[in-house]
């Protein structure tokens, strides 16, 4: 199994079809871990639950994090993950509805790098995520 | 005796007794400055008079000797000789009779008579002797006049006295009158703080009759009142002879409470207190307050209750925006999938249909999208500043030509606009908005062009937005900023209808105006006004 580049945390089924998609017609989508809650988001990180056994060494380029989810929000999740003293320096991007979110504003003072509005219209946010997943995984080059 | 009366003596004693005598009399008789005549007692002829007495009647000696007075006319009032004739029968002589005398010229003098009887040479006769008292006479009458003229002035003088005697005592129970009916209650308090005087309306005031009060002291009948605050400006008063005003609250012995507007002046007797009853005033006043109070805070409450409705609303917004966008979302999405990866498997039917199901979900997005902006409006407020209006609408222009292929001429009159006062991002939606309408309803005009101008009118600042393209009928201008309102059809000019709605919102909220023109066909020109940077 190839290393894991991408963390993928999405709650809606359809999102993240079409999120995957996207990311697939990019050749990005191989080395995608696709998670569906926060609670498994955390479980992934902190290798608890179905992902005790995972190898530590396995980093994630990236991590793609949707805000408005079930039981642990992404605003949660981001708080863990930029506390946690090796996956902090992973770039976070997230993904959001509306750019009137509130959450926006909140999610840059924890640390996120960028966010994404998930458009209506598929052709833009296909775009959008093929360019974005490009950038922060080939341009950006991780500090590890 | 003297030395001159012992002369005469002399001369009496060296001559003829009767030859001397003779000489007296008549000198006596003639050269007197008395008017002096003889009359015989019976018939009342004259037989002599003298000198003076002629001067005086104004009849010559032969005229006068061997007439009676009566005859010369010369008595006025006959009973006056009557008088002295009679004296003279009785005593033999009359003193100091007045009487009135005409003379030839007619002129009446007043004299007075004396007369003694006498017998000469055996033949009884009167001498008389006159003096003439007119000119005491007259000024007694003068006096007497005088006196009379007094005594009329002196009746005068005590009617007009008593004249103003009953006025003075008219005013004085005009004045009582009206002291004890003013409404405002009035009372004298002597500096032993008995109470001298309380008009009626003090009566209804201190809650005490006239006779309950007068002779009394203020202690007696308002126990209590040394420790008030009016007793003490009652004391000052006595003390130091200054008015004093005051509003107070006076207790009165059965609780009730009352308020007076007091006016405390000193007077020679003590103190005259004016005072007026503003109890129902103030408990007016009162529920003026407690309602003000009530209000505000039915205001308060009021806003807080808008403040959490907005925040619903915001919370519903975003809801929209997240919920709403989801499934739209999926729907144009896997609609995307089908048309990129099975359009094979569909007829031209499902094909369009496939397309219809993108657009409209694509247009559903933008509607939302516009919905959330609009919502939005009301939350945004930064500080308002000055705005380069030139160089704002020349970054406008660039940014909304990207893209426009048709030909387009902007037109900026006189080069510069003025600039204004507003939030640079609200004011710059409203070019963005108005600018991307200009160029979007010109696009079918060959030559499109886009006047944009800037003028001074009622201390405000108004620009334009003139275009030349396709108008619209003013019978719908009311439609024209409403939410969702559109005046073209979707074929003809895309759009959601939000544009201008969020056009007048900014300006509203600065407090601008916001209103069009139009020919249809021709062309519209959109105005707006903002305060001057003055301002």
């Amino acid at each position: 199994m190839s290393p894991i580049e991408i963390l993928f945390v999405e709650d809606s089924i359809d999102d993240a079809t079409l999120t995957i998609r996207a990311l697939k017609k990019s050749g990005l989508s191989n080395t995608l871990i696709h998670v569906k809650d926060g609670v498994e988001a955390l479980d992934f990180i902190y290798r608890k639950g179905a992902y005790a056994s995972r190898n530590a060494d396995e980093m994630p380029k990236l991590i793609l994090l949707d805000l408005k989810m079930p039981k642990v929000s992404g605003i949660e999740v981001l708080e863990k993950i930029k506390s946690h003293p090796l996956y902090k320096s992973i770039p976070v991007v997230i993904l959001t509805s509306s750019k009137q979110d509130p959450d926006i504003k909140r999610c840059y003072e924890l640390g996120a790098n960028s966010y994404i509005v998930k458009p209506v219209d598929s052709d833009n946010f296909f775009q959008t995520i093929k360019e974005l997943g490009m950038y922060w995984m080939i341009l950006n080059q991780p500090p590890f | 005796m003297d030395k001159e009366s012992l002369s005469f003596q002399t001369i009496f004693e060296s001559e003829n007794k009767s030859e001397i005598n003779q000489k007296i009399f008549y000198t006596i008789f003639h050269k007197s400055p008395v008017m002096n005549s003889i009359t015989d007692a019976i018939t009342g002829k004259f037989i002599d008079v003298n000198e003076n007495f002629i001067k005086f009647c104004g009849f010559s000696k032969e005229e006068t000797i061997g007439k009676s007075s009566l005859e010369l006319n010369l008595i006025l009032h006959p009973e006056h000789r009557a008088e002295i004739i009679q004296s003279i029968k009785e005593k033999g002589y009359s003193n100091d009779v007045l009487m009135e005398i005409r003379n030839r010229k007619g002129e009446i003098k007043w004299v007075s008579t004396s007369a003694h009887a006498i017998n000469i040479n055996g033949r009884d006769c009167f001498i008389t002797a006159m003096v003439d008292v007119s000119e005491r006479k007259k000024a007694e009458e003068q006096l007497l006049e005088a006196n009379k003229k007094l005594e009329i002035v002196n009746v005068e003088l005590e009617a007009k006295v008593d004249e103003r005697t009953k006025k003075i005592i008219e005013n004085e129970r005009r004045f009582r009158n009206t002291l004890d009916n003013m409404l405002e209650g009035a009372q004298l308090i002597g500096f032993d703080w008995r109470y001298i005087y309380v008009n009626k309306a003090l009566e209804k005031q201190g809650k005490y009759s006239k006779e309950e009060l007068i002779g009394y002291t203020m202690m007696e009948k308002y126990p209590g009142i040394e420790a008030t605050e009016v007793f003490k400006s009652i004391q000052q008063c006595f003390n130091q002879r200054v008015a004093i005003q005051m509003e107070t609250e006076f207790t009165f012995p059965d609780k009730t409470v009352g308020c007076f507007e007091l006016k405390i002046q000193p007077v020679p007797e003590g103190v005259f207190i004016l005072s007026v009853d503003i109890t129902e005033r103030k408990k007016a006043e009162k529920e003026i307050k407690q309602l003000n109070d009530s209000l505000e805070q039915k205001i308060n409450e009021r806003t807080n209750q808008l403040a959490s409705v907005n925040k619903e609303l915001e919370a519903f917004t975003y809801t929209v925006s997240h919920d709403l966008r989801a499934p739209l979302r999926a729907i144009n999405g896997y609609a995307k999938i089908l048309q990129e990866d099975y359009i094979s498997a569909l007829d031209a039917d499902g094909q369009s249909s496939l397309t219809a199901i993108l657009n409209n979900s694509k247009k559903m997005g933008e509607l939302i999208d516009d919905l959330l902006a609009f919502s939005r409006l009301g939350k945004l407020s930064s500080t308002p500043s000055e705005i380069n209006m030139t160089g704002l609408v020349k970054t406008v222009i660039e940014e909304e030509m990207v893209g426009i292929t048709n030909d387009v001429l902007f037109v900026v009159q006189n080069q510069d606009l003025i600039p204004a006062k507003g939030e640079q991002t609200l004011i710059k939606q409203v070019w963005v908005n108005l600018i991307s309408n200009a160029i979007k309803y010109s696009k079918y005009k060959p030559k499109a062009i886009i006047e944009i101008g800037s003028y001074y009118k009622d201390n405000q600042v108004t620009y334009y937005v003139k275009d030349n393209g396709s108008g619209f009928d003013m019978q719908y201008y009311n439609k024209l900023f409403g939410v969702f309102q559109r005046l073209h059809s979707q074929d003809e000019f895309e759009g959601t209808g939000i544009g201008l709605a969020i056009v007048q919102k900014i300006i509203h909220r600065h407090n601008g105006r916001i209103w069009a023109e139009s020919v249809l066909n021709e062309g519209s020109c959109f105005y707006f006004s903002l305060p001057t940077i003055n301002s």
